[in-house]
């Protein structure tokens, strides 16, 4: 008697999961090719316990003699090189380190939604919080006057909205709030924020064409340091290309930073005027996840 | 296991909870400005009286120049704005006063602001 129960309990369950299959949403995958667009971050993550190496380089501005005699910016080259790693499918956690500004990152990136297709689970978006701790590691220009610690962090705050409209067109919008603990003048805002609109479109089936502008809706009147010029808006034109096991990001970018303190609230280069840089990301990834590997 | 798998998750959670509000937090809105008004980071920055020049002008003459000292009286801006032909004279033009003279990164501020106006805010 206590068989036929359990028999006819699992009789339920299979029919159960027969009528969920008819309706299950699967998961719409690959809306960007990495986990940023061109510097800004995509809805993408690392997958869980694999480590994300990355190299990106940002030349000099291209305006005047720049583009023959220093060859494309490369005499005034600077890097960032990090590390991502995803502690769950959801949940990814990176450093970097940028040259020259001596900039520090350790941010955050959680998935909270999936865009979903088919079925009645679906959803048309993909959500994504992006945090980001900035630690300038400069000495203190001023070493007898009282320094504080605070004065070295920045932060951003950032909430990824994307959809995969079809394989060819993706499309992201970023509301972005960046906060930094010094300022120079007492006329600079401390917050800055924007709204980051992003896309990427396929041209072949390796290559994407991404285009990447942040746009300020505050702090839109901030003076660069010692300069009557206003900082500008940046904005990123670039191409993915993917090979084997690497993605190659070949962009032109208006700004030599490579984290959102930098490039949405202090980026200088003209795009009328050229002040625009070559730039690439590299990126390769490592799989620590022994269940998979058989 | 999967209890434990649970656990993990909520771990995880917390640290991405602890890191989050890490993020949010740590909030200062300094002003190097406002926190050095008598550093040479910012030599060229226009400053207004009341975002450093008071400083400097407390510091470099209302020493001297204050009721019961020496004529004119400097210590408000009202007063500094009275004088202000007299102390581009004497400061900027002459250079004659204050009588140890004004470091470069002062003279800067204070010639930027006379240039600019002589403004309060």
């Amino acid at each position: 008697m206590l068989f036929m129960v359990n028999f006819a309990w699992a009789q339920d369950d299979l029919l159960d999961m027969l009528k969920a299959e008819n309706t299950v949403s699967s998961p719409v995958l690959a809306t960007f090719k990495g986990t940023r667009i061109i510097t800004g971050q995509s809805n993408e993550n690392i997958a869980k316990k694999h480590l994300n190496f990355l190299i990106l380089h940002r030349f000099g501005e291209l305006k005047d003699d720049a583009w023959y005699y220093s060859l494309l910016g490369i005499d005034e080259a600077t890097v960032r090189i990090a590390f991502d790693y995803g502690i769950t499918d959801k949940l990814m956690v990176g450093v970097g380190r940028s040259a020259k500004t001596k900039v520090y990152d350790f941010s955050v990136k959680y998935k909270i939604a999936q865009q979903k297709i088919g079925g009645n689970k679906n959803f048309p978006l993909a959500i994504s919080y992006y945090g980001n701790m900035g630690l300038n590691s400069t000495t203190f220009t001023e070493p007898t006057r009282e320094n504080y610690f605070t004065s070295r962090l920045s932060f951003c705050n950032q909430l990824i909205i994307a959809r995969k409209i079809n394989p060819s067109i993706s499309l992201q919008i970023t509301p972005t709030f960046v906060h930094r603990n010094l300022v120079n003048k007492t006329s600079d805002p401390n917050d800055v924020i924007a709204l980051g609109l992003g896309g990427s479109f396929k041209i072949t089936r390796s290559t994407r064409l991404n285009i990447e502008y942040y746009p300020r809706l505050t702090g839109r009147d901030e003076l660069i340091p010692n300069s009557t010029d206003e900082y500008e808006d940046y904005l990123a034109v670039g191409f993915d290309i993917e090979t084997g096991g690497h993605v190659f990001q070949l962009m032109f970018s208006n700004s030599m930073y490579m984290y959102e303190q930098g490039f949405v609230a202090q980026t200088t280069g003209k795009w009328s005027d050229f002040g625009v840089r070559l730039g690439f990301n590299l990126s390769r990834t490592f799989s620590f996840d022994n269940e998979h590997i058989k | 296991m999967k209890i434990s798998n649970q656990a993990f998750g909520m771990k995880i959670l917390l640290a991405t909870l602890l890191f989050g509000f890490i993020v949010l937090s740590g909030c200062y809105y300094d002003k190097e400005e406002e926190l050095y008004p008598n550093s040479g980071t910012n030599c060229n920055a226009t400053l207004t009286y009341n975002t450093g020049i008071k400083t400097l002008i407390d510091g470099n003459c209302a020493s001297c120049h204050k009721p019961g000292g020496n004529s004119p009286d400097l210590t408000t801006y009202a007063l500094v704005k009275v004088n202000i032909t007299m102390i581009k004279l004497r400061a900027i033009t002459l250079k004659n006063m204050p009588s140890s003279g004004l470091n470069t990164c002062n003279f800067t501020k204070l010639d930027n602001w006379i240039k600019t106006g002589a403004l309060e805010n």
